[in-house]
């Protein structure tokens, strides 16, 4: 083992190794995060990159950085360590903080890449939100954020990217705060791509509670548009698709869903009687998921239901 | 796996051992040298860092590379193999196998891997007895901690793999029903994971995982106040983390130490109802996870076992 192998050993190699078999070409990769050049110097085998640009072409590659043992610069291992603190911060409510650390992270990477202006915008969209700022201004520096390496989000939405896990999850707060606008039909639209892209591409564990979470969202949209068809097949399309490390309240979600969808459409046929056995099975299952995981409200609304619906007698178990 | 500097992977390892800087420093640079090096002010040179890494029992190329030379072109295939050995499909698991030996090269990490994989392999599909499958899985562990066995694994920072062996290793010295031995390495993996190169998911994920298995040797060593103790607490750590993949084995876990103690009259009889109550929250999570072989195992053992309680079968 030595400096031989130590080349091919390189991040960069890996990025291209993966580029290659996935056939994607370097524009497509790094459109929106760096020039054709850098990337060729990146998967040449450059040491002194930018460990959040590695980060950003492995996850859009369909990789999970936590699969490779990254290796750090220093500067680099500094700004790690603030933005997981400024994310430490914003989870734990202590906004004024996060802000302090998010202007000085600003002011630090000023003369970096747009993925570092990316995650400012959408730290900064979402300290607004938590501190119950204007709606409208959060989702345009959400829109902003996405647009520093989606340029024409607006336009052409994600057709013909690639996109990674960061970028992905901005994007599905934006549909998110659609919905609560009441822009359904715009929702629908971004979210669509979104399913088609996931469906389309090779994705790491981590990518697959993001698959339940997209899929989650769409099935409500379809709710809320008076289509459980379509939300029962997109939901029967993640379930199908749950392997690995799905989180429980997702899942439970899904299974309330699909129970849901289920009882309804069965109703509308008339077909209820003879499917109840199946219906009370399904709720079940996400009555379970939910009283483990202790989201006591949705727990009991689905006991109070099946009592109500199902003669289902609370003695604490279900035969 | 994870994200760390080189100069925390030399103090983590020589805090394991329990050696001054005077001491690692020794002969190869100034302790002022090492001291820069482990606070991140300066970077080692590739050969004071391969120096001192050796000197504390560790293979040296790890750190270098992301993942050892080819792994990252097998990566995905790997993955396979491990999702179907945890579905108990060895055939298949040996057709990836042997996929994964083409594209494989010849560096410690991937002997090591290789070494673990077929020996797993060869022994489910009892090639190999239960003694040469240990033997076999400690030569694979050496490969990057030569000093294995010889100095205590507590504290000592392990990568994924190096867990993964472990794990290994207890299972094997659980089934030539040496149970003590079995649990000595479960505890000993759970103290090195506290500290290990892994991210927050993977050691989430082992925990619940050592606490599985160690719940059930120390159940088949007839010790059942510490297997429910274990098992309960891997039931809270999935509850903390909402994972679900081995909630049903766990609980199921508890509630047969239970059923034991129910049977020899140290529980009370009632404890059945709760029992039941627990059985069906393990079943219809199973359901839901889509584990159609636990499922089916703990709707077969409620319909056998409760039928005074529930009066006919479960749905």
């Amino acid at each position: 083992m030595h400096r031989d192998n130590m080349e091919i050993n390189d991040i960069g190699s890996v990025i291209r190794y993966f580029r290659e078999i996935y056939r994607i070409s370097q524009s497509k990769l790094c459109k929106g995060l760096c020039s054709i050049t850098t990337l060729s110097r990146i998967e040449a085998g450059e040491r002194d990159v930018d460990s959040l640009l590695l980060e950003a072409l492995l996850e859009r590659l369909g990789k999970t950085t936590n699969q490779f043992e990254l290796i750090l610069s220093d500067s680099d291992y500094i700004l790690y360590q603030t933005r997981e603190e400024i994310n430490e911060q914003i989870r734990a409510g202590n906004f004024e903080k996060a802000e302090d650390l998010l202007n000085a992270y600003m002011k630090e990477t000023r003369i970096k890449g747009n993925i570092h202006k990316q995650f400012t915008a959408a730290a900064f969209a979402r300290l607004n939100q938590l501190r119950g700022g204007d709606d409208e201004l959060t989702m345009d520096m959400l829109t902003k954020a996405i647009e520093y390496t989606v340029p024409d989000f607006k336009t052409n939405r994600i057709k013909d990217q690639y996109l990674s896990h960061t970028e992905l999850i901005i994007i599905m707060e934006i549909v998110r705060h659609m919905l609560d606008a009441d822009m359904y039909s715009g929702a629908a639209e971004i979210i669509l791509q979104v399913m088609d892209y996931l469906d389309k591409r090779d994705l790491g564990e981590k990518s697959s509670n993001m698959y339940t979470e997209v899929a989650v969202t769409a099935c409500k949209l379809f709710i809320k548009e008076n289509n459980p068809e379509k939300a029962l097949e997109i939901c029967k399309k993640a379930l199908s698709k749950v392997s690995g490390y799905l989180k429980l309240d997702n899942l439970g979600e899904l299974s309330l869903i699909k129970a849901m969808m289920t009882e309804k459409i069965q109703k509308k046929e008339d077909k209820w009687e003879s499917g109840k056995k199946e219906c009370l099975k399904l709720y079940l299952q996400a009555y379970h998921i939910f009283a483990f995981c202790g989201d006591t409200n949705e727990a009991d609304r689905i006991r109070k239901h099946l009592m109500e619906e199902y003669e289902w007698e609370d003695t604490g178990w279900e035969i | 796996m994870g994200r760390y500097r080189l100069g925390d992977i030399i103090r983590m390892t020589r805090k394991s051992l329990s050696i001054t800087q005077e001491q690692l420093s020794n002969g190869i640079c100034s302790v002022g040298t090492l001291s820069r090096i482990e606070t991140g002010r300066q970077n080692p040179n590739r050969d004071i860092y391969e120096l001192l890494m050796e000197r504390m029992g560790r293979i040296r190329e790890r750190a270098y590379s992301m993942l050892s030379v080819s792994d990252f072109k097998v990566l995905d295939k790997m993955r396979l193999f491990e999702e179907y050995i945890k579905l108990y499909d060895y055939d298949k698991a040996e057709e990836v196998l042997g996929d994964i030996k083409k594209n494989l090269g010849n560096s410690n990490l991937d002997r090591q891997f290789m070494i673990r994989a077929e020996s797993i392999i060869n022994y489910r599909l009892k090639r190999i007895d239960v003694s040469e499958f240990l033997k076999r899985l400690q030569e694979a562990i050496i490969i990057t901690i030569p000093m294995y066995g010889t100095i205590s694994l507590s504290g000592w920072p392990l990568t994924y793999n190096e867990a993964v062996l472990l794990l290994n290793i207890s299972t094997a010295y659980a089934e030539m029903k040496d149970y003590d031995s079995a649990v000595r390495i479960l505890k000993c993996a759970y103290e090195a994971m506290k500290q290990s190169y892994m991210d927050e998911q993977q050691r989430v994920l082992f925990h619940v995982g050592i606490a599985n298995n160690m719940s059930k040797w120390y159940g088949m060593a007839g010790d059942y106040e510490n297997a429910i103790a274990i098992a309960n607490e891997g039931i809270e750590i999935c509850k903390r983390f909402k994972l679900g993949n081995s909630l049903p084995n766990l609980i199921y876990s508890v509630i047969w130490c239970k059923e034991r103690l129910i049977d020899r009259g140290e529980l009370p009889q009632d404890s059945k109802r709760d029992c039941l109550n627990s059985l069906l929250s393990a079943y219809y999570l199973a359901s839901a996870m889509q584990q159609s072989f636990i499922a089916q195992f703990l709707k077969k053992h409620i319909n056998d076992n409760y039928m005074d309680l529930t009066g006919h079968d479960i749905c």
